[in-house]
């Protein structure tokens, strides 16, 4: 009996799928009627502002389409319009231009005939389906086990002959929906495209920043020491006979002058790139960046400790975003400790760190995280942070590695 | 003192010949090459080996870990590791082995001639020279514990310079007091951290302090 009342469930589940689609189908019967007028409003200029709006219906309704499918297939249906924006010319003009647009079109009629034609196969499936395979898995099913019970040996589970096709017409009608909404390769390549120039031009800007920024450093704070540094040297040169007290004291600011250069010019590199990177490679540096935290660090290195070293780039945004995660919450969190996780899965790195503390960080608040991600989008990666009022604090930041 | 010297720019590196010679000692040998450094060093046996950081052919830590493997091999040669910046985590790697006769300075120490020969003795004597911004790094991310706190000023600075390997008398000299008021401020320290009585040498000191501030991090977490 159970086998029967599994199979009674899953065919209702399929049956309810397609009749709940049903108000869809008729409103998918109505747009198949709007496109065409509204073409012909843009043909007579006057009604063309209507387009977009009808434009921004079809956009409902295959959204709705796409969960609805999604959820059946168990995998979402990648949604991809261009955005309307801009003057009502434009908006009439992307309207007409956007491939998504005559995606929807296409798929409004095949919506309303697939689904109103499944509903009225689902009649006499139920018929058929209820005497059929009542009587084959109920009525069957009960005498198979009692026959069981005397033999000993357990019955096979007897299958639906009928009942199923109810499953089979749900996921066809599921995936034409998902195949005719679903963006087109080369739609995809163009978003990607666009995505990657906007990622490019922030890497550009990022970098030229980043340029400008050790630029003014080196110019205004050791170039600037250098110089006081000889005018010191010099002015100690002439005092030297005359007052060898006074030029041993232009000597020892000359050397304090000397130090305070070497520190800032540390300091300097250390944020270009840190040494310890280069020396160590990732695991090395975090592992130092961990040994000078106030808090104890639980680290897990292991997937950027053996093998070979990644990429420099991805290496030292993925040390960045470690060692400014770190100095935020120092500064901000009240934490008692924090962890650092790297995994690495399908060419992708995966840079998790997470403390104790009190939560309610802004993501947009500090420059330092927008440095963060914008070094991590350009590479293609993305950074995400959680962060709820009570804690805990999460970052993750994932980088393609290639390998 | 006979002085063994690996170091890759020449002019860093001929000036430091010419430093150590001025001052009485004898380079017996130079390196430009990580792996020069060990072969130097078990021919000439020297007094003391003065080893840069970053060396050919990788320029990553080559010095470093050529002092960590002569340290294992030759462990009664007193070590001075020189380097453009310092990690805490390097510091420790050079004390896995104990403090005796070991130091790890910013190259720009080198400038400062006196105390520079000072800490190079103090290392061939079986002494420790840690680099201040070493410690100061240490030290700064404990200021918060609460026994770091109950310290004063001076009694501070007198831990700085503990962990930095100087005895009383450099102590005295470079806070321009008496030893005996160091040795007082050098109780104080011990008392208000728990730390038993000195009576060992002054890189054991070295390493008791430095193990206090490692440990006290758990115990008393920064708020």
């Amino acid at each position: 009996m159970q086998d029967f009342a599994d199979r009674l469930e899953r065919s209702w589940n399929a049956a309810q799928y397609l009749y709940f689609g049903l108000p869809l189908a008729w409103l998918c019967l109505l747009a198949s009627f709007l496109v065409p007028i509204g073409l012909v409003f843009v043909l007579f200029v006057i009604g063309a502002p209507a387009w977009p709006e009808i434009v921004l219906v079809l956009r409902r309704l295959a959204g709705y389409e796409r969960t609805r499918a999604g959820t059946r297939l168990g995998t979402p249906v990648p949604e991809l319009y261009l955005p309307l924006d801009g003057a009502p010319a434009d908006r009439i003009r992307l309207a007409l231009t956007d491939p998504g647009t005559w995606r929807d079109a296409r798929w409004l009629p095949v919506l309303t005939c697939s689904v109103i034609g499944f509903t009225v196969l689902s009649v006499p499936l139920w018929g058929a389906g209820l005497v059929v395979d009542g009587a084959r898995m109920g009525l069957g099913g009960a005498l198979d086990r009692r026959r069981a019970e005397h033999s000993g040996v357990p019955a096979a589970p007897r299958t639906s002959l009928v009942l199923r096709h109810l499953d089979t017409l749900a996921d066809t009608q599921a995936r034409w929906s998902a195949r005719l909404l679903r963006p087109s390769a080369s739609a995809r390549l163009a978003e990607r495209v666009a995505e990657l120039s906007d990622t490019r031009a922030g890497a550009v800007e990022a970098h030229s920043a980043e340029l400008r920024r050790i630029e003014r450093d080196l110019h205004d704070g050791v170039q600037a020491q250098l110089v006081a540094l000889s005018m010191r040297i010099g002015l100690a040169r002439q005092q030297v006979r005359a007052d060898p007290d006074a030029a041993l004291a232009r000597l020892d600011e000359a050397q304090e002058g000397v130090e305070g250069a070497l520190a800032e010019l540390r300091q300097v590199v250390r944020t270009v790139h840190p040494p310890v990177l280069t020396d160590r490679g990732l695991a090395g540096a975090v592992r130092a960046l961990a040994a000078s935290s106030a808090i104890p660090v639980e680290m897990g290195l292991s997937a950027v400790e053996s093998g070979h070293r990644l990429p420099a780039s991805v290496e030292a945004a993925a040390y960045f975003a470690v060692a400014e995660a770190l100095t935020n919450i120092r500064k901000h969190s009240r934490a008692t400790r924090a962890s650092v996780r790297f995994t690495r899965t399908n060419g992708l790195l995966r840079v998790t760190v997470t403390d104790d503390g009190a939560g309610g960080a802004d993501e947009y608040g500090g420059s330092g995280l927008l440095g963060i991600r914008r070094r991590v989008a350009a590479l293609d990666g993305t950074t995400g942070l959680t962060s709820p009022p009570g804690g805990p604090t999460e970052l993750r930041v994932e980088l393609p590695c290639g390998s | 003192m006979r002085i063994v010297i690996a170091e890759d720019n020449a002019l860093l590196r001929e000036g430091m010949v010419l430093l150590l010679t001025i001052n009485g000692h004898e380079v017996v040998a130079t390196c430009a090459a990580g792996p020069e450094v060990l072969p130097a060093l078990r021919t000439h046996r020297p007094d003391a080996a003065v080893l840069d950081v970053r060396l050919p052919p990788t320029f990553r830590d080559e010095g470093l870990r050529a002092a960590v493997q002569a340290r294992s091999e030759l462990p009664e040669l007193p070590i001075l590791v020189l380097s453009q910046y310092v990690e805490q985590a390097y510091a420790a790697e050079l004390l896995a082995q104990g403090a005796r006769g070991i130091g790890y300075l910013l190259k720009d120490r080198v400038g400062r001639v006196e105390q520079f020969l000072e800490a190079l003795e103090r290392i061939a004597d079986g002494g420790t020279a840690l680099d201040p911004e070493v410690v100061t790094e240490i030290v700064s991310r404990k200021a918060a514990a609460r026994p770091l706190r109950s310290l004063t000023p001076r009694e501070h600075e007198v831990l700085e310079m503990m962990a930095q390997g100087l005895a009383n008398a450099a102590i005295a000299e470079r806070l321009v007091v008496t030893e005996r008021a160091v040795s007082k401020h050098i109780r104080g320290v011990f008392d208000k951290l728990g730390l038993p009585p000195e009576g060992g040498s002054v890189h054991r000191r070295v390493l008791a302090v430095l193990a206090y501030l490692d440990a006290a991090a758990p115990a008393s977490p920064a708020r």
